[in-house]
């Protein structure tokens, strides 16, 4: 019932994206036509504002466009004319992988580290952690990746630099997630700094209530108490920070493939405003913003895994 | 059913009692001072008995359960004195191996049921991890025995409940989960922090039943901490009663009941409702609050609110002494019903001081 309602929002939530992102990019000085044919003259663009219905009313143009959408189509770019759905099928697994893997090494590091600094609350670990956390979050993604490439790839060659080959994750997974670690870290890094903080908040938090307290009763080791009893009760707040950073990480991944010169969707959509070519900045910004609210329904979703006390229909 | 245990084995003889507690303290260093929680408390417990501590909030009784234990937090505490349990020296333990003790032998039950819980971890999980870690137990005898447990605590259709989340349950049932919980590897000694405080008042005196019955199927020795000294009656052996920190008077529960000596206790007595009383019998209130823990005042601590004090009582603190019944201790130097207390009351009620006002209050004008 719940999930129905949160799939059916979601939804909702995805078509009036699709209305805001025509709607802007329609409004835009400039028209597709003109960019197709270049200097070709007035004649040329009178012929290609026809076939793409240019002279039709707003609205007949968003649902046609809609229409086409809700086949699989999303169109073709203006120059050279290739299907949009095979330039963002070959550039998305890039970007995902970009996402996840940054989002592993940040949980990788911050959850031991916000453990660690919670036990100790205001020892001298967690005023390190703390310092490190800021100064990181200080940092932008722009001049982390330069230094990091700078750093592990010129000064320590233990990375390849930019614009090395990236095998496929199926084919060679060893060499891929080893030319991937980079990039991944320099986007990981803003994340590791916010689950930090959030999660040593919320640990801190835990770590007071009566049923650590009676964990501790029984016996059990600090770890045990750490990871059985205190991690799932203190990763809500980390959890719905999570599902609203996958936003700015795929900004971040956009900087991240430029610096790293890696061909992911950032790549496809800086070229594509570049090139005026507005139907794939329209398309990649729906992909975008799928992800982002299928990222934030799975989350919902994950709640009433972790909280059994979100969980309906069971008799209380 | 004969699990190894990988814990030590307490040697318990018979000569000598299960736990001697020698003049505990403990004291935390806050930013507002120290605070002298558990100032000085000596008791011994045998096998197999109950002892009730009994005091206002903030006498120090839950503080020294958890000291009893070592289960105090890991900064800015002071903890002196010594603790034996068995022959094991509890004060000079290493929390590490606290563990093995703790759980094992020694299990706490806690003020509040609900939260004691984890609420996003089934309940079998959480009866059976003790189990499991103390007794190396498989996870198909850990969940038998569990099973074994719940129903041994009055819960119905245990098989099915293992599954549930804590919040599922009743605060009554949740306290029965806590039970079965610390009873789980068969401990010699119970720690139970004022186990029905958050329970009504049918559902409160199953529960005290239940303890009692499972220290007697167990042999267990119990420490029962309340603020009632009405549900210590007849659920108890031996009682102290706390007052700031200390013991102010201890006594076997029938004893204590019969000569109370110390006013505090008189007091405790009669704030407590009595079935004996006619209904709407006005209860007694104690005037005045317990004195700052971070800041005693010279003398006997209760001397500010007791209907008998003298000039004395706040100058000299009066020791624990000797009363006439064995095992009779207190501490006052103007006894409840002795001359020197009567005395003192007159005087008192002479000069229309308002605590011995109180006290007598058809006399009040």
């Amino acid at each position: 019932m719940v999930a129905a309602r949160r799939i059916l929002e979601g939804l909702a939530t995805v078509l009036l994206v699709c209305f805001v992102t025509f709607f802007f990019t329609s409004k835009m000085p400039g028209s597709e036509a003109a960019v197709i044919c270049g200097p070709a003259g007035t004649a040329c663009v009178r012929h290609e504002s026809a076939i793409l219905y240019l002279n039709h009313p707003f609205f007949e143009r968003f649902f046609h466009w809609l229409g086409e959408l809700l086949q699989g189509n999303l169109g073709v770019t203006l120059a050279p004319p290739e299907p949009i759905g095979s330039v963002i099928a070959g550039a998305y697994p890039i970007t995902l992988e970009l996402i996840i893997y940054s989002q592993v090494i940040a949980v990788v590091v911050a959850i031991p580290v916000a453990m660690w600094s919670a036990l100790r609350a205001n020892g001298l670990f967690d005023r390190l952690s703390t310092t490190a956390t800021f100064a990181t979050l200080a940092i932008p993604v722009f001049i982390v990746g330069p230094l990091l490439a700078l750093v592990f790839t010129v000064k320590l060659p233990w990375f390849p630099g930019p614009a090395a080959n990236v095998p496929s994750l199926w084919s060679d997974p060893g060499q891929n997630l080893y030319v991937m670690f980079l990039p991944s870290l320099t986007l990981a890094i803003g994340s590791i700094a916010v689950y930090q903080r959030l999660l040593r908040a919320d640990m801190v938090a835990t770590l007071e209530e009566d049923f650590i307290v009676m964990a501790r009763a029984k016996g059990l080791s600090t770890a045990r108490i750490l990871f059985r009893h205190a991690l799932r009760p203190s990763t809500f707040t980390t959890m719905t920070v999570a599902g609203i950073q996958v936003g700015s990480l795929i900004t971040g991944a956009i900087i991240v493939e430029t610096v790293f010169a890696l061909h992911g969707l950032g790549s496809v959509l800086t070229a594509a405003v570049a090139a005026k070519d507005l139907p794939t900045v329209q398309a990649v910004t729906i992909v975008v913003a799928v992800f982002y609210i299928v990222c934030n329904v799975l989350i919902d979703f994950l709640y009433t895994v972790i909280d059994p006390r979100v969980r309906r229909g069971r008799r209380a | 059913m004969s699990p190894k245990r990988h814990v030590r084995e307490i040697i318990d003889r018979e000569d000598r009692p299960l736990l001697q507690v020698e003049n505990l303290k403990t004291h935390f260093d806050t930013d507002h001072g120290l605070v002298r929680a558990v100032d000085g408390v000596s008791f011994n417990l045998a096998r197999g008995r109950t002892l009730a501590v009994v005091g206002e909030s903030g006498s120090g009784k839950t503080v020294l359960s958890r000291s009893v234990m070592g289960l105090l937090p890991h900064q800015r505490v002071i903890r002196e004195g010594r603790v034996h349990f068995g022959d094991v020296d509890l004060t000079g333990t290493t929390e590490r191996e606290l563990r093995d003790l703790w759980g094992a032998h020694i299990a706490m039950i806690f003020q509040d049921p609900v939260t004691s819980l984890n609420p996003v971890v089934k309940i079998g999980r959480q009866i059976t991890e003790s189990l499991r870690h103390h007794l190396a137990m498989g996870r198909k005898d850990a969940k038998e025995t569990a099973i074994a447990l719940l129903r041994s605590v009055g819960m119905p259709e245990p098989e099915q409940r293992l599954n549930w989340f804590p919040h599922q349950f009743s605060g009554g049932m949740c306290q029965r989960i806590v039970i079965a919980t610390a009873i789980a590897c068969g401990p010699k000694l119970l720690l139970a922090d004022e186990p029905t405080t958050g329970l009504d008042v049918t559902v409160s005196a199953q529960i005290l039943d239940l303890l009692n019955r499972l220290q007697q199927e167990r042999y267990m020795s119990m420490i029962l901490i309340s603020h009632d000294l009405g549900v210590v009656t007849g659920r108890s052996d031996d009682v102290i009663v706390m007052y700031a920190g200390k013991i102010v008077e201890k006594a076997p529960t029938t004893t204590l009941f019969r000569e109370t000596r110390m006013p505090y206790t008189e007091a405790l007595l009669r704030s407590a409702p009595r079935l004996a009383n006619a209904s709407h019998t006005r209860l007694h209130s104690i005037p005045g609050s317990p004195p700052d823990p971070s800041g005693y005042p010279t003398g006997c601590r209760f001397a500010q609110r007791c209907p008998y004090g003298q000039p004395r009582c706040r100058v000299e603190e009066p020791p624990l002494r000797q009363a006439d019944s064995p095992g009779h201790v207190f501490a006052c130097w103007y006894p409840v019903g002795t001359p020197e207390g009567l005395q003192a009351l007159e005087t008192n009620l002479a000069h229309n001081e308002s605590a011995a006002v109180a006290l007598v209050p058809g006399e009040a004008i």
